[in-house]
């Protein structure tokens, strides 16, 4: 995945700045890997997940899928994510911020 | 009497045998179960967690033994063992009152079947990693699993199952499987891996009617050109004895040398390329040591869609491809479809008999807009690629001398062809040779095209009028009848008359048994399915020139495809 491609759009609440403990934030990528977000590259993206204690999720808006838990390989697979898909991310919680800013530069 | 089934070769080699049927239990398969009383649902979780501890250490193990395409397999296998999707249901399935072992089944059972309901083939493969996982854990619970079905296996067992698991193929009785068959999977899944650094034959997408098949019939599995022979006719089986010995005696050597290029004696370097049908197809260039692409078919851009793909799409695509080929040349085949695989946007006629009909070059000219539109997407590509790694545009089903004038005509108006053609170098144009009427006439156009490649499945199809698909009249379409390789002569002529290569992109190509016969014909670059590349290299090696022509001389002189494949035995 090239980390170049797409900016996040921002979501319709930071207009108000939220205290760090009630963070929510969300981002929508789009998936450059020509091989879509397989096995190998999913693990990356979980793992990055895994090092926040905000909530994670992500929907696979190509395919209107519903969210699922982005700190699970196994949820993250059932996005069933190819190149040029749009994924949203939202994480909700005191490290939202920089969680989506993470996991964008995966992208 | 002989029954053939068409597969995709996986792991290369031949294998000689009885049929084992394997039916795994399924996951969560209660009777599999062993009879362990519950415990009190603390201890059973304990258990779980201990069973967790020892598989994590197994695959650590794993992953840090074989080569790197395996290790990431056993590395995202860890990932699934701790993910807390697996292991909360796990938890639930305990606290409700099953034992260790029965939850494992049922939770790994039901993300299996959540996973095989995926409408994407990648993802939904993803099913079998996590029976992968959940095979392994019941195993450690002490429940009943592959590891106990599998081992011990009789001698030369030819294993037949509808799909394996990772575990599965690690687990199975290694020392005396000696070839496997698979209804489903593709070359890439995991198991086709391990089977590749097991040594062990492949045939993968066998159909399902091989699970028709028993226990015990004898069987031959051809990892070369991806096919099951069952109950083999005595001539076959010994073609298929004598290529296994001679494959043994190479295999190993192979393998270490696949990054070096396909040296004769004399120093004659012969390019050896892959075919690519699918996406899966490209991730492996690299590790099987092609130089390039030779065959690159595009009929999945333009099938299941409404309208044509548009040159940036089809653009975007391409250079995708490129990307794989690391700087060396990808051969491209312009659009192939007929009535067999109707695209709703042409409205194509329907035809008694599509292979005779309205298809490849046939159905471009008469859309000669889709045929622009390809052309203008490929040249784009030539633009901005460097001399060395060309983009050759391959023209399919060419039957008359001026298809090949009406093409070439409607290409020279594209924007770019002829910079990129003439003064780049980066464009180059064949004609594939598949049609007998093209090898007869191919000295009347091989000066107006840069290449010329041979595909001799349909070429041997179309000679002896014999379908390779229907069992009862396979045989009869060899690509080594003499009849074909007069063909594949004539069109070598024409090549080297005109100054440019000829190359071969059959299943035949991959066969290492046949190079010297190939060179000594006057073909100049070989083009194979990714895991042949090794074994023709190393075959191609061996090759003495003279001794080819001399051998080809003979070839050409035979009047029975038996008496070539004598010559063959003879030599190897």
């Amino acid at each position: 995945m090239s980390n170049n491609t797409h900016s996040p759009l921002l979501d319709d609440h930071p207009a108000i700045p939220e205290s760090p403990a009630q963070q929510h934030k969300s981002a929508v990528v789009t998936v450059t890997d020509p091989r879509g977000l397989h096995l190998r590259s999913g693990r990356d993206v979980v793992r990055t997940a895994s090092l926040f204690q905000a909530r994670i999720t992500a929907a696979n808006l190509s395919r209107n899928s519903n969210a699922v838990d982005l700190k699970s390989i196994i949820q993250l697979m059932q996005l069933q994510a190819r190149q040029g898909h749009d994924l949203q991310l939202a994480a909700n919680g005191p490290d939202a911020d920089a969680a989506i800013e993470a996991l964008c530069s995966l992208f | 009497m002989q029954q053939l089934f068409h597969g995709l070769s996986a792991a290369p080699g031949v294998g000689i045998g009885n049929i084992y049927k394997y039916a795994p239990v399924a996951a969560d398969d209660p009777g599999a179960t062993t009879t362990h009383a519950a415990g009190n649902p603390e201890d059973e979780w304990e258990r779980f967690l201990a069973a967790r501890l020892l598989v994590d250490e197994e695959l650590a193990r794993l992953a840090q033994i074989g080569q790197t395409a395996t290790a990431e397999i056993f590395l995202v296998h860890r990932e699934i063992l701790h993910d807390s999707t697996l292991t909360d249901a796990v938890r639930a399935a305990i606290d409700s009152g099953a034992d260790a072992t029965r939850a494992t089944r049922q939770a790994t059972g039901e993300l299996v079947r959540i996973f095989q309901d995926l409408s994407d083939q990648y993802f939904a493969s993803r099913a079998t990693d996590i029976r992968d996982v959940g095979q392994r854990l019941v195993f450690r619970l002490g429940g009943i699993t592959s590891a106990r079905q599998l081992t011990p296996l009789p001698d030369n067992t030819i294993l037949l199952a509808e799909d394996l698991t990772a575990f599965d193929t690690t687990h199975l009785d290694q020392a005396h499987v000696v070839g496997i068959a698979l209804a489903a999977s593709t070359p890439t899944a995991h198991t086709a891996i391990l089977a590749r650094s097991l040594g062990i034959p492949l045939v993968c997408s066998a159909g399902a009617e091989i699970l028709q098949l028993h226990s015990g019939m004898f069987a031959v599995v051809d990892g070369i050109r991806g096919r099951l022979l069952v109950d083999p006719d005595e001539e076959t089986l010994e073609q298929y004895e004598l290529t296994r010995s001679r494959l043994r005696r190479f295999q190993a050597e192979a393998l270490s040398h696949s990054h070096e290029p396909a040296l004769t004696p004399d120093g004659e370097r012969i390019p050896v390329r892959v075919n690519v049908n699918s996406r899966e197809d490209l991730l492996h260039i690299h590790a099987n040591g092609a130089e390039g692409i030779g065959l690159l078919r595009t009929e999945n851009l333009f099938q299941h869609r409404t309208s044509p793909p548009s040159v940036s799409e089809q653009l975007a695509a391409y250079q995708d491809v490129h990307s794989y080929t690391n700087t060396h040349s990808l051969t491209v085949r312009l659009l192939d479809i007929g009535g067999d695989k109707p695209v709703p946007y042409l409205q194509p006629p329907a035809e008694a008999n599509p292979f005779l009909g309205v298809r490849g070059i046939r159905l471009l000219l008469r859309h000669p807009q889709m045929l622009i539109d390809q052309a203008q997407a490929l040249i784009e590509l030539a633009q901005n690629v460097s001399p060395v790694d060309r983009i050759r545009i391959l023209i399919p089903m060419i039957s008359k001398v001026s298809e090949v004038h009406q093409t070439l005509e409607l290409l020279e108006e594209v924007p770019g062809y002829k910079h990129c053609r003439h003064k780049l170098g980066t464009l180059e144009v064949g004609v594939l040779i598949e049609v007998p009427s093209a090898a007869l006439l191919a000295h009347h156009f091989a000066c107006q095209v840069d290449f010329l490649s041979i595909g001799t499945n349909d070429l041997a199809q179309y000679t002896l009028a014999a379908d390779r698909v229907n069992s009862a009249v396979a045989t009869l379409a060899t690509p080594l009848d003499p009849s074909v390789l007069q063909l594949i002569s004539l069109t070598c002529e024409a090549g080297r008359a005109a100054g440019i290569p000829v190359a071969i992109c059959g299943e035949v190509a991959g066969d290492p048994s046949v190079q010297p016969l190939l060179l000594g014909l006057g073909l100049n670059e070989i083009s194979v399915a990714g895991p042949a590349v090794p074994l023709v290299k190393s075959a191609i090696r061996r090759v003495d020139m003279d001794a080819a022509r001399e051998l080809a001389a003979t070839a050409l002189k035979c009047s029975r495809a038996q008496e070539i494949h004598q010559l063959l035995h003879d030599i190897g």
